[in-house]
This record gives C-alpha cells, sequence and structure tokens, in this order.
C-alpha cells in the first residue's frame, strides 16, 4: 500500500461503516411503514366489517360515523385517536368531545374499540373518558373581565 | 371438519385470529385459556350482531361465531 494513503484508511471504514448502518437503517424504516400500512389496512377491514350498514355509507361518505350508546345518547367517532368523538344533543349538535382509548392499535382499530364500548359498555366508558369542552365560542359568548 | 369460530384480538398488528373448531374440545379449551388470560388482564370481550351493533360478552362462548377482545382503554 502507498504509504501515503495508510493513515487515510480508517477513515475510509469509518465512512462505509456509517453508510453501511444508514443502509440499515433506511431497510428498517421502509419495513416499518410497510408493517405500519399493513396493520392499517387489516384494521380497516374489520371495522367496516362491524359497522352497520348505515354506519359504513356514513363513513365511506364522511370517515365518521354514529353510534347509539346504551343511554340512547348518540356519539359521533371521527377518523382519528385524539378527542375523536362528538358526543351529540337531541338536535345532533356538538355538546364536547371525549378521549379514551387502548394503546398502541391502528387508527381504525382505536375507532372500533371505543363503537363497541359506547354500544354496550357506556357507563364504563364514560367512567373513563376524559372530557374536552368545546373550543369554538358559542353566538353572543362575551369573555368575562380581565382578573389581571 | 366443522365451521371455525375465532377470536379476533386487536392489537399494534390491527389483530391476531385464534380460530377454533367448536366440536373439537382441545382447540376449544386453547381458545378458552387465551379468551381468559386476556380477560384477567383487563381486556373486554364482544360479539357482533348481524345489523352491526356489538354486544358485550361476559365469559368464553365456544359456539360464539367471532369474539372480538379490546385491549384495555386509558383516558387521552
Amino acid at each position: 500500500m502507498p504509504a501515503e494513503l495508510a493513515p487515510r484508511l480508517p477513515l475510509w471504514r469509518a465512512l462505509g461503516r456509517v453508510l453501511r448502518r444508514a443502509a440499515e437503517a433506511r431497510r428498517r424504516i421502509a419495513l416499518g411503514a410497510g408493517a405500519q400500512r399493513y396493520a392499517a389496512h387489516r384494521s380497516h377491514e374489520l371495522l367496516l366489517a362491524c359497522l352497520s350498514p348505515a354506519q359504513r355509507l356514513e363513513f365511506e361518505r364522511t370517515r365518521a360515523f354514529t353510534v347509539r350508546g346504551e343511554s340512547g345518547r348518540r356519539y359521533r367517532i371521527g377518523f382519528g385517536t385524539v378527542a375523536n368523538i362528538e358526543v351529540l344533543d337531541e338536535r345532533g349538535e356538538l355538546l364536547y368531545r371525549l378521549c379514551a382509548k387502548p394503546a398502541d392499535l391502528p387508527t381504525p382499530a382505536v375507532m372500533l374499540a371505543q363503537k363497541l364500548m359506547l354500544e354496550s359498555r357506556e357507563t364504563e366508558f364514560l367512567r373513563i373518558a376524559a372530557r374536552h369542552p368545546l373550543l369554538v365560542q358559542a353566538p353572543g359568548w362575551q369573555p368575562s373581565a380581565s382578573p389581571f | 371438519m366443522g365451521a371455525m369460530n375465532e377470536l379476533k384480538i386487536l392489537d399494534p398488528n390491527g389483530h391476531t385470529t385464534t380460530a377454533w373448531n367448536p366440536d373439537d374440545a382441545e382447540q376449544v379449551e386453547r381458545a378458552r385459556r387465551t379468551y381468559e388470560a386476556l380477560m384477567r388482564r383487563g381486556y373486554r370481550a364482544f360479539g357482533i350482531e348481524r345489523d352491526g351493533e356489538g354486544h358485550t360478552q361476559q365469559r368464553f362462548d365456544p359456539r360464539e361465531k367471532e369474539t372480538l377482545l379490546v385491549p384495555p382503554i386509558h383516558a387521552g
């Protein structure tokens, strides 16, 4: 080996290691993304299979569907996992939002879990769920006097 | 072989299926053990009516065509 290249060899080796690790990381990310897409697809299929015809139609149109709890109250479950449940009044107007879900599930599986709980274990679900107030101001709303 | 009944367990892969033949005592027992182990961990079991409405299940029913097992929920 020419003497002038000898000191540079460790640098080339280090660069080779970095490139190999980057390629491995890219491969792992691609595999992970593929697995996530597959999981989302499977859970979407299962959700559709568990919806009533009316819920399926609504979901295909709006990416949300309405369920009725044992109390008779209606809830709209939107596509999402955070505060995605709208509690509706008798006229279908939004009262407030709820958030409760199992951990680490694809979004459609979370929505399916929420549907099943609200339809047949409504009281338990409501006991656990966090309530999110509306961020939209009602017509005629006036801010109270600032304490500062 | 008769028709297979299924437990569908919601998980990060979407779901995992455990199938059993209701006429095979060994398979029924294996499914029952899976079901009861998950229920002890706080899972909730549901059947699905023909109209798509869920109903809650209190105990393992080997004759139920399809049972969905949902992991414990937490406030978000």
